[in-house]
């Protein structure tokens, strides 16, 4: 077993789990491909009308309104990617419902999930990966607070649905927020158990999690995946909001913002204000985050933090050869000579190198 | 629990380096001439000798690294300096210890530790016979302690294992520091000389446990991270071989330039030592 890390915390970064509403966007972004075909005949969107496919999943749209056009955008791992733009007209008007049973639900909105519930089919236990590696993120806090009994639901309805006879939650010991919040209602599901683990880094990742744990192939449903479920098969509904945590040492008031998928960063920050000009922001955390223009960003369910330092970039030197990235690498990589075969994309070695030299940027050092 | 307590050390491993060895310096400075000069032996001015002596070298170094873009070289020709004896010629030392800074930093050597081979080549070459006379005079005179605080016999500066043990402490609490050499070598080193002096029955024991080179090699020399193996594995075989290899280097071979040559040996066999275990792996 490779060794963790225990991540000393800034103490100038201070992060709260008080929630923020910010459901009101005036446009709203979907990643596109030139190639798409949409599947709408008027110019008139419908909020939860389906857009598009695109790579093996459907969009949906999060607001009603009208289409504006094709925008360049970055995707929170800085890569350029094209967006739909749909303008809101706040009327939040939706299509006809039909009532159908949750697992016409589940096939509809979570298509893209269903390789993955296939894989954890006929396991004698689900496991739910509800651990949040980044020291900062604490949007989980928020969402297991307003959605515990749900959660917990379509644990359940999961459980039946891939024949299962329990699950088990994973959770950081020190999450005592999130299991209070689960413990209320955790007595209504006698086959679903908390699992708890040390605030160690990366712990939440899955081939970390199943070395420690010891449980072989550990295959584990993750945060994400529970909303889209959840939003399907308890609201029957696509997910359209999400939680982020709005953080870092230039924030006065931090927060957890409930948010529309598709809204444009700059916006919801111009919206909630935790402070003034901000510019730049690390998307998804300093460890496996990037740091992007705030105005490049459009949240999807994938972002659960923006975290705005004073510190944006520190400046590289020379590789003293100090060994720490080989040492601390938790999947036995090298990142000074850009063996990358087992890499989890943890960015420990970019956090732990005293030359500050950025290997996630980087392919090799040498 | 597997678990690496990793926090940003206060001080950089830079800052160690240079308040450790500012330690020394000052110590030299009161060893090799304000003792001679509260005596009335010696001028202030030429007490002061030492000091000046070290930051010369310092300076040189600064230079050469500006200069050719080499990284930290003003701490390892400052390294350099307090490892020289007090008598050799300082014009000369300062003009060889230019061009071989000069030369060993554009020599195209992965690893190969460029302090050691810069203080076997004036061990070798030009400080035998430039011992300390005033210092020899007295070898009997100093007990054991007096030893270990760091009168004994040796460099300018580098003599006092007191203040070395200091500075391992300090270095200890830096995150980056390769601790896994000096503390190994030293033990390795320690125990074979304490088996040695039982099975020759050895009168000096004492005097050679304190024996201050492989302590100066192993603490500030060896642990360099740019000239030492990467990986915890191979940083263990390195020291357990440095201590080793200094052991019988030094009485088996030569006194004070056996620890220097097996410091040599060593930091060229790191990249052997790094090509080995990545064929192994």
């Amino acid at each position: 077993m490779k060794k963790l890390i225990s991540i000393k915390r800034d103490k100038l970064i201070k992060v709260s789990s008080y929630v923020k509403k910010f459901t009101l966007p005036t446009k709203v972004y979907f990643p596109i491909d030139k190639s798409v075909k949409l599947n709408i005949n008027a110019k008139k969107i419908k909020k939860g009308q389906k857009l598009y496919d695109l790579h093996n999943a459907s969009y949906y749209s999060s607001v009603s309104g009208e289409l504006s056009g094709l925008i360049w955008k970055k995707d929170e791992t800085n890569n350029p990617t094209l967006y739909l733009s749909i303008i809101n007209d706040f009327k939040e008007e939706k299509g006809k419902l039909i009532n159908h049973n949750a697992n016409y639900y589940l096939t509809t909105f979570c298509s893209f999930l269903l390789p993955t519930l296939e894989i954890l089919k006929n396991q004698k236990i689900l496991y739910f990966n509800a651990i949040k590696d980044d020291p900062y993120d604490v949007s989980v806090v928020a969402y297991f607070k307003e959605n515990a009994e749900s959660l917990l639901e379509t644990l359940d309805f999961l459980r039946n649905y891939l024949h299962s006879k329990e699950v088990h939650i994973f959770l950081k010991e020190n999450a005592t927020e999130c299991i209070e919040a689960l413990s209320k209602f955790l007595g209504m599901y006698p086959f679903i158990s908390l699992v708890f683990v040390p605030d160690l880094y990366p712990i939440g990742d899955d081939s970390v999690l199943e070395e420690y744990l010891k449980i072989p192939n550990l295959k584990t449903l993750k945060i994400v995946d529970l909303m889209y479920l959840q939003a399907a098969i308890i609201n029957n509904e696509p997910l359209e909001e999400t939680y982020v945590t709005i953080s870092g040492d230039l924030v006065d008031e931090p927060c957890i913002v409930k948010v529309k998928i598709g809204t444009l960063a700059q916006e919801l920050i111009n919206e909630i204000k935790p402070c003034q000009n901000l510019s730049k922001v690390w998307v998804n955390g300093f460890f496996k985050g990037h740091l992007l223009d705030l105005d490049e960003v459009v949240i999807t369910a994938q972002i659960s933090s923006l975290i705005f330092s004073k510190e944006e970039t520190k400046k590289e030197n020379p590789c003293i050869s100090c060994g720490k990235c080989l040492e601390c690498c938790p999947k036995n990589c090298n990142p000074i000579k850009g063996e990358r075969q087992n890499c989890i994309s943890c960015g420990l070695c970019t956090y732990i190198c005293p030359s500050h030299i950025n290997f996630k940027e980087r392919n090799t050092y040498e | 629990m597997n678990k690496v307590n990793f926090s940003e050390s206060k001080f950089s491993l830079k800052t160690i380096y240079l308040l450790s060895l500012s330690l020394l310096v000052l110590y030299g400075t009161y060893k090799n001439g304000l003792v001679y000069y509260f005596n009335g032996s010696m001028s202030l001015l030429k007490a002061m000798y030492p000091l000046f002596f070290c930051l010369s070298s310092y300076v040189i170094g600064l230079l050469i690294e500006k200069k050719f873009n080499y990284q930290d070289l003003s701490i390892y020709s400052l390294m350099i300096s307090l490892a020289m004896p007090y008598q050799i010629p300082f014009l000369l030392y300062l003009v060889i210890l230019t061009v071989s800074l000069i030369i060993f930093s554009k020599l195209p050597l992965k690893k190969g530790n460029i302090i050691v081979f810069i203080i076997a080549l004036f061990h070798i070459f030009l400080a035998s016979g430039f011992e300390n006379a005033m210092e020899q005079g007295n070898q009997m005179f100093y007990s054991t302690i007096e030893i270990f605080l760091g009168r004994s016999i040796g460099g300018i500066a580098n003599t006092s294992i007191f203040l070395s043990l200091i500075s391992l402490a300090f270095f200890l609490t830096n995150f980056y520091y390769k601790k896994e050499i000096p503390l190994i070598s030293i033990a390795c080193f320690e125990l074979l000389t304490f088996i040695r002096g039982l099975i020759i029955n050895d009168s000096l024991l004492f005097n050679h446990l304190l024996y201050y080179l492989p302590f100066y090699l192993a603490i500030f020399v060896m642990p360099i991270n740019r000239y030492s193996p990467l990986t915890k594995k191979n940083q263990i075989i390195f020291a357990f071989l440095t201590g080793v290899l200094m052991f019988f280097a030094t009485y088996y071979l030569n006194y004070q330039l056996g620890p220097i040559l097996a410091c040599v040996i060593m930091s060229l066999s790191v990249e052997i030592l790094e090509l080995l275990t990545k064929k192994a792996k």
